[in-house]
């Protein structure tokens, strides 16, 4: 079928094709009290990419991948005017190179009703251990999809990949919070350990507003924190963007990379939605800028070697650059080492930005979590922290052995960070 | 492990216990069968192209016995969308339609023209211009005999701005319903105004507990985010709103300030008769004179809640069950003059472009970003702030409303709302109006 689409864009006039489709099944259970519901999907999007001799792409997407349709669209749409690119088409894959990737859950066909009973009786279990915490919605959702690509050079591959989310919202006193995680492997659903984070940051918000004096404080950032300073970094990590040109984007205890053949990982993938090999790219080597990801275009415009970072996820036509999974790497330093170096400071559970100060990239966050004092965990904290994303790395003074990754699209990942933050105020502080 | 999202703390709304038994429900179904077109066109200024165009079909099978159970299936047209479903309706000559904007670039590269002249010597910043139009159209069976018939055609030209040196950006959009026409020139002189602001816009900080004056059209995005989130059924159902049933025929909103979700006239509606599921909404009046008259429900929530009517079940496609969702929310006109409102207004803000908003239900509170701020003194508008954000508690501000003036206007339809994933097009309009206490930052959303 991919043949004869091929083959239609080229007797269009098109010199070069490329086919994307993908077939996705799921099925999603919202357990609310107050009305379950059971939804299930079955969707596929064929997209074409084709180039004439010179110039920009065209292309269209159709549901179904139906050869006599794409044969009718590319009829319809024409070649542009010859541009000033000689376009990425140069630089499509002409075969698949073979990289190892762990991303589908052979039981995808038996998680249905009793696994999510299950899930749904150890998130009761587990409430019985934090008293006065209500289990609000709970919601379980499987996919797997079937993505296939092939261009007219010859390329021609496929991939199959699932996902598993659970997702829960809880209450504590007047306080709620939906906390969720999505994996690769169902059974890598891990409601306990849900159900405990949630209630360590309703605890943290909880706390009082920061009464913070002096200059100086240490401030340990847990991993779900330091991956909201990661996603705002992460727009220096892209070659389409413009950045400004220092080499030093860091401290040296913090290297950054984005690896798309972690096996078990939601963001993996063999190869990119353009064919490109899935693999690591060091984007930040300790402290110092050494790669940013790119897709087929802007390498061949910027003279640079594809990372494999072209993806679909919001245009089916045009992959942009993406990040696969994105990480700071971790160290060999177990937690409670940062901890005892920390005589008196605080740990920050989570971040919300609040807003950005486009003069100067100042970003300010909503912060909550704990004081810390000799190597313990004290009151519930809150205040305000600043950050500029360009820098804010340039801090960190050492990082953890423990590594996490959250689902937020991309999936990023980052160990625990310790770092001196700069007193502004009673309750704001500055990294 | 665990990400987190919808962090905050509030105290739980009024809850009334409804003694609902999802059993004793009546069962109802609705399928939904669906065609949608869109082609895009994307200018850059480094003379990049694209065209894109994107069809797509499908269907919603859903069904509430006890509980909901649903299905959506790809499917390449609506022909074929009512063989899977084995109903019946014949598609004549009065169903196809033809979408302006189609695959030669002429008619696109004509609208753009004059927007390209004119950037070129107006900035150095990098642009992009993109254009879609889109066609969407749905065929709706349920209990009635008949299928509805909704049928949307929405143009939107957006074009960005970016700075070579750091990246910040600046962003304008405009739209329109039926036909493919934008107000050019209106659109020019929203750049230079805004090129203008950013070039000598002054750092403030941040102000507390200052009037905002939102100006009129688009400025009613303010009450979509911040009331009509709020007023959404499923958000009370599940405790999350800080509004509850016990709100109706009471004050939620400060001075005698009506809201209503649908305009006759108004081309939004042009085709759309009814909701996703069908229901044609009752009453489009939501707050009168300041006093709650109605939720946003859909058929499973109104009934839950005993509502006299639904209408408000909208979904971004087949692939996914509808939610209450809003349509369109408007502000009536007011008595006031705009300007004696800002003359009024000894020290405050002055919007005139609008962004992204976003209720925090966890913590009762709101973020709304304009785009364009400037600061009033003494009843004047004097110095540009830039981009900044406003926030505060949802119910609180509300009653915080202290002029509406009578310049009614219509957003320049481009207006979108996301709700859990999903986006859809949405349709607000406002005179002038006065919020007398809000927290304003410098910065926007991030």
């Amino acid at each position: 079928m991919f043949d004869a689409i091929l083959a239609a864009g080229r007797e269009n006039g098109f010199a070069v094709v490329e086919v994307f489709a993908e077939k996705e099944e799921g099925v999603h259970f919202d357990l609310s009290p107050l009305c379950p519901s059971i939804h299930r999907q079955k969707t596929h999007r064929l997209a074409v990419r084709a180039w004439a001799e010179r110039g920009d792409p065209v292309g269209f997407s159709l549901s179904t991948a139906d050869a006599a349709r794409a044969r009718a669209q590319f009829a319809r749409i024409r070649p542009l005017p010859p541009g000033p690119g000689k376009g990425a088409a140069v630089h499509l894959p002409a075969a698949v190179r073979e990289v190892r990737c762990d991303i589908h859950d052979p039981a995808f066909e038996v998680f249905a009703a009793d696994p999510v009973a299950e899930l749904c009786s150890r998130i009761s279990e587990s409430l019985i251990s934090f008293p006065g915490l209500k289990l609000v919605a709970a919601r379980v959702s499987k996919t797997r999809q079937k993505r296939y690509l092939a261009n007219s050079g010859g390329f021609a591959g496929k991939y199959r990949r699932t996902r598993f989310t659970l997702s829960i919202t809880l209450r504590l006193d007047q306080r709620v919070l939906e906390v969720g995680e999505t994996r690769v492997y169902a059974s890598g659903l891990d409601p306990e350990n849900l159900v405990a984070r949630a209630h360590h940051l309703l605890e943290a918000q909880d706390g009082g507003e920061a009464s913070f004096s002096g200059s100086e404080l240490p401030l340990l950032l847990a991993p779900e924190a330091a991956v909201v300073l990661l996603r705002a970094f992460s727009r220096f990590c892209r070659l389409d963007l413009p950045t400004e040109g220092d080499r030093w984007v860091a401290s040296p205890a913090v290297t950054i990379a984005d690896h798309a053949a972690l096996d078990g990982q939601v963001g993996s993938y063999p190869f990119d939605d353009e064919g490109v090999p899935g693999g690591e790219t060091e984007i930040v080597r300790k402290g110092m800028m050494a790669t940013r990801v790119n897709n087929l275009e802007t390498a061949a415009s910027g003279n640079r070697k594809p990372t494999g970072n072209g993806v679909r996820r919001g245009d089916p036509v045009f992959p942009r650059i993406g990040f696969s999974n994105l990480f700071i790497k971790p160290s060999v330093i177990p937690l409670d080492r940062l901890l005892s170096a920390v005589p008196a400071g605080v740990l920050v559970s989570s971040l919300r930005p609040q807003a950005v100060d486009p003069a100067i990239g100042a970003m300010t966050c909503a912060a909550c979590g704990f004081e810390l004092a000799g190597g313990e965990i004290g009151r519930a904290v809150r205040f305000q922290l600043v950050a500029v994303p360009r820098t804010v790395f340039l801090r960190i003074e050492r990082v953890s052995r423990d590594l996490k990754f959250f689902c937020q699209d991309p999936n990023l990942g980052a160990p625990y960070l310790l770092a001196p933050a700069r007193i502004l105020g009673a309750a704001r502080l500055q990294l | 492990m665990a990400e987190c999202t919808n962090a905050g703390t509030v105290p739980i709304a009024r809850a009334v216990e409804t003694g609902y038994n999802g059993s004793l429900m009546k069962p109802f179904a609705v399928d939904l069968i669906e065609e949608d077109w869109q082609v895009v066109w994307r200018f850059g200024s480094s003379g990049r192209v694209e065209h894109a165009v994107h069809r797509r079909g499908g269907v919603l099978r859903r069904a509430f016995h006890g509980g909901f159970s649903s299905q959506s299936i790809e499917v390449a047209s609506i022909a074929e969308g009512l063989k899977a479903t084995g109903r019946k309706y014949r598609l004549d000559e009065s169903w196809g339609g033809v979408i302006p904007l189609a695959d030669d670039p002429g008619p696109v590269q004509k609208i753009v023209a004059p927007l390209r002249e004119a950037l070129a010597t107006l900035s150095q910043s990098r642009w992009q211009i993109t254009v879609r139009s889109r066609s969407n159209r749905r065929l709706i069976f349920n209990r009635r005999e008949h299928p509805q018939i909704v049928r949307w055609l929405h143009h939107t030209l957006n074009l960005k701005l970016t700075s070579p040196g750091d990246g910040r950006t600046l962003e304008f959009a405009a739209g329109s319903f039926d036909q493919p026409t934008f107000h050019l020139e209106g659109l020019l002189a929203r750049v230079r105004n805004g090129l203008d602001a950013e070039a000598r816009r002054r750092p403030f900080g941040s102000l507390e507990g200052v009037p905002v004056v939102l100006g009129p059209g688009d400025g009613a995005i303010f009450f979509h985010e911040v009331l009509g989130h709020s007023l959404e059924a499923d958000y009370i159902q599940q405790g999350l709103s800080p509004f509850s049933v016990a709100d109706l025929g009471q004050p939620v909103l400060g001075g005698e300030i009506t809201l209503r979700t649908r305009l006759a006239g108004d081309p939004f509606f042009a085709h759309i008769p009814c909701d996703d599921e069908g229901e044609m909404a009752g009453e489009p009046v939501l707050v009168a004179g300041g006093r709650l008259r109605g939720i946003l429900a859909d058929t499973f929530t109104a009934r839950t809640f005993s509502l006299p009517g639904a209408g408000h079940a909208r979904t971004a496609g087949f692939f996914s069950p509808p939610w209450p969702r809003q349509f369109a929310l408007y502000v009536d006109a007011g008595s006031a003059d705009p300007r004696d409102i800002v003359a009024q207004t000894r020290r405050g803000v002055y919007a005139r472009e609008f962004g992204d908003g976003q209720v925090m239900f966890g913590r009762g509170q709101f973020q709304f970003v304009l785009r364009d701020a400037w600061l009033i003194e003494d009843g004047e508008i004097t110095v540009p702030l830039g981009g900044v954000t406003v926030a505060g508690p949802i119910r609180e501000t509300l009653r915080q409303i202290g002029a509406v003036g009578n310049d009614f206007r219509l957003d320049r339809g481009a207006s979108f709302c996301t709700k859990n994933g999903q986006t859809l097009p949405v349709r607000v309009g406002q005179p002038t109006v006065r919020i007398d206490r809000l927290t304003v930052w410098e910065g926007i959303d991030v």
